[in-house]
């Protein structure tokens, strides 16, 4: 058992020392503009390159403390400022800094442009842990942007396996060898990269199946399957049950010449009940019948059983009860 | 002169704020509704823990009010606006199962634990009603919310109409607990009809009892499997095993006895008068009300059905002296104890030496499982 539970730690240890805040790895680089001529200005009216963040997370992300760069070798040449609650970006939103070279300007004035830069990575508040990087095409024209073609979605380097679970691969595999980026004809800075109107999935249904037909076999198929589960493994753990309840009944009946003889006044030995338990079991049941003591009957199914009287609700703090007996007295 | 044209003024002012300037029919029926449910629950005992919170509720929520006074449960930052988020944002029913989970034994199901499949057949009635309500042009959203009246399961209906459709919370709800109400009245024929007096008289097999062992296990391993197969379902199934783990573990009895005690009174009390309040005449008193109470019904009874019928191709299946007494198929529409009770009481009507309550709690709370499942799923579709 002992042995069990320390390989267990060490696999949890093992897992936690791999896995990062979840809030960090779920930012992600959504969409850069490096020459901005005609889009976006900044508080001050001008105009300059943009890098926009997303947060796929279901939960708000601070992200002060994150660095981005254009050069793996130098991962905290610009870090977004601490203390100011306006990098906290709330679940599934947007954050856009200001790539003009010029941090002095402002909160999310970053210290380098994005002019010639081929590849912008963030690195996460330890300046050392890579989240997200996006290589910038060569060819990008003026006022045009480049991101992901669905928020948050495509490619994501470093690939996290802690993270990478059999949807996501899923997913991965559908992204084309673009890796989910694309040239965005109309820049988006701050919004959704998806200009397509996007349908719930009650309006889907409502197209797929309009009868309700194929959610209820599917719906049903699904409770039942759950349910089914439950009855094999509670079916098997009752039989582990039983068995054991069988070799530990034989294993009492076994013939053990007592230590001291037992003191047993029946006559029908095949029934022999210690008058002790007869009058415990005769006790209880007056109490119980006569309302005298409701709590002496254990509410559990088929079984009668008589505990010990203990104490109950006992106060944590008495001494009394905490402190050993003392021998001498 | 002008001290009585100023009281007169006030006067006027005064009589415009009160109930009487801006009752409405609407109003008055949801009051007279109101009163039958305090009624129904004190003189019929149907339901009391529930129909009384509500139908005083409905009481509270229907004194016409001047608007813009923040009183309403409608408007914002109001004190019964603030106790209804609960009921919006759902946070109730998940607290409301953790008590059930501790009240629960679920020593029967593990007993025999086939009984599980019965309260699978028995959601049979929550896609029916979804298929009908889509008939009748409900969105499949609300559809969702209104078919899981069929589960018999107020904190469920409660959650997922939360979730799916908040606008219609108030009938579905209503109509949820109404109906769990009327159980031994909806039951019992649909449950007569389905049966042969032979059937009627079958004997169960004495279930075993069931080690502390089994029964610890029992809320881990349920948790993992349906949590796995439906995380959506994750409020409620969560809450239902950790209950039932507080209960049986032996080494949290204050816990178990909070969980289903004062805090479970608490949200009861809480969710039954918000729910209540909530059934505004402007909002409740639509055609889509009375379309919702009318498949709230017709899910219920195809719920029994199903059940029922489930148990008798069961025991197609079943050697002689482990059959199935089809009395207890309506269990597992969930509605626990009372569908349970129903299945007790109507096996008593024929012999009365038999006893079906026991083997009835196994298909009952496999039925609250298979509708914390089925609501799962529907929010896994339709959110």
């Amino acid at each position: 058992m002992k042995k069990i539970i320390s390989i267990t730690l060490a696999l949890l240890l093992f897992v936690s020392a791999k896995s990062y805040a979840q809030s960090q790895v779920d930012i992600r680089i959504n969409e850069v503009l490096p020459v901005n001529i005609s889009g976006l200005a900044d508080e001050n009216g001008n105009r300059c390159g943009w890098v926009e963040l997303y947060n796929t997370a279901f939960g708000m992300v601070d992200v002060a403390g994150f660095y981005l760069t254009d050069s793996k070798d130098n991962p905290t040449r610009y870090m977004i400022p601490k203390g100011n609650t306006a990098t906290v970006i709330p679940l599934r939103k947007y954050l856009v800094l200001y790539a003009d070279g010029r941090p002095e300007k402002g909160l999310f004035h970053m210290n380098f442009t994005l002019e010639g830069v081929s590849a912008l990575y963030l690195f996460g508040s330890d300046g050392k842990t890579l989240i997200d990087e996006i290589h910038i095409p060569a060819s990008l024209p003026h006022d045009k942007s480049f991101g992901r073609f669905i928020d948050g979605e495509g490619a994501h380097e470093p690939v996290n396996w802690s993270k990478q679970s059999l949807r996501k691969a899923a997913i991965d595999k559908k992204i084309g060898s673009d890796g989910g980026f694309v040239i965005l004809d109309h820049p988006t800075p701050g919004n959704t990269n998806t200009t397509r109107i996007v349908e719930s999935k009650s309006e889907k249904m409502q197209q797929l199946d309009p009868w309700g037909g194929i959610l209820a076999l599917t719906a049903m198929g699904v409770v039942f399957l759950c349910l089914v589960i439950l009855f094999l493994s509670f079916s098997q753990i009752g039989k582990n049950a039983v068995r054991k309840q069988q070799q530990t009944k034989v294993s009492k009946q076994a013939p053990v010449k007592p230590a001291t003889p037992v003191r047993i006044k029946s006559k029908d030995s095949a029934s022999a009940i210690d008058d002790e338990i007869l009058a415990a079991i005769a006790v209880a049941c007056h109490m119980y019948q006569n309302g005298i003591d409701n709590t002496v009957h254990d509410v559990e199914s088929n079984v009668l059983t008589f505990n010990q009287e203990a104490l109950r609700n006992s106060p944590w703090g008495a001494r009394s009860l905490t402190l050993k007996q003392d021998p001498r007295s | 002169m002008i001290l009585e044209s100023n009281l007169v003024q006030n006067l006027k002012q005064f009589i415009q704020y009160t109930g009487f300037a801006n009752a409405t029919f609407g109003h008055i029926v949801m009051i007279l509704i109101g009163l039958v449910f305090i009624y129904l629950a004190i003189k019929k005992e149907w339901e009391p823990l529930l129909l009384i919170p509500i139908g005083f509720g409905m009481i509270i929520g229907n004194i016409p009010l001047f608007p813009g006074m923040q009183v309403g449960i409608y408007e914002d930052g109001s004190v019964l606006n603030i106790l209804y988020q609960g009921v919006k944002k759902g946070f109730y029913p998940p607290l409301i199962f953790l008590g059930i989970g501790a009240m629960t034994d679920f020593s029967a199901l593990i007993s025999n634990p086939k009984l599980l499949l019965v309260g699978a057949a028995a959601q049979f009635g929550i896609f029916a009603a979804y298929a009908g309500a889509l008939a009748l042009g409900f969105t499949p959203a609300e559809a969702g919310a209104i078919g899981i009246i069929g589960g018999a399961d107020g904190p469920t209906a409660i959650f997922l109409s939360g979730k799916l459709a908040p606008d219609l919370i108030g009938a579905i709800s209503v109509s949820a607990y109404s109906y769990m109400a009327l159980v031994p009245v909806i039951q019992p024929p649909v449950m007569r009809l389905l049966t042969t007096k032979k059937e009627r008289l079958i004997r169960m097999k004495a279930p075993r009892a069931v080690s502390q062992q089994e029964k610890i296990i029992f809320p881990i391993v349920g948790f993992l499997i349906t949590a796995f197969i439906v995380p959506s379902g994750i409020p409620l199934l969560g809450m239902l095993f950790f209950g039932n783990l507080l209960k049986e573990s032996g080494v949290t009895r204050r816990l178990a006895e909070t969980a289903r005690g004062p805090l479970n009174d608490i949200v009861v009390i809480l969710i039954g008068i918000t729910v209540g309040c909530s059934t505004q005449a402007d909002k409740f008193l639509q055609g889509k009300s009375i379309l919702i109470f009318g498949l709230g019904a017709a899910s219920f009874f195809i719920a029994t059905f199903a059940g029922v019928l489930f148990c008798k191709i069961m025991n197609l299946f079943l050697k002689e002296g482990n059959k199935l007494n089809p009395l207890i198929g309506n269990a597992g529409v969930s509605a626990v104890p009372d569908s349970a009770r129903v299945s007790h009481i109507q096996g008593q009507k024929y012999d009365p030496s038999n006893f079906l309550l026991m083997h009835a709690m196994g298909p009952n709370v496999a039925g609250v499982i298979g509708s914390a499942v089925a609501a799962g799923i529907l929010l896994g579709f339709l959110s």
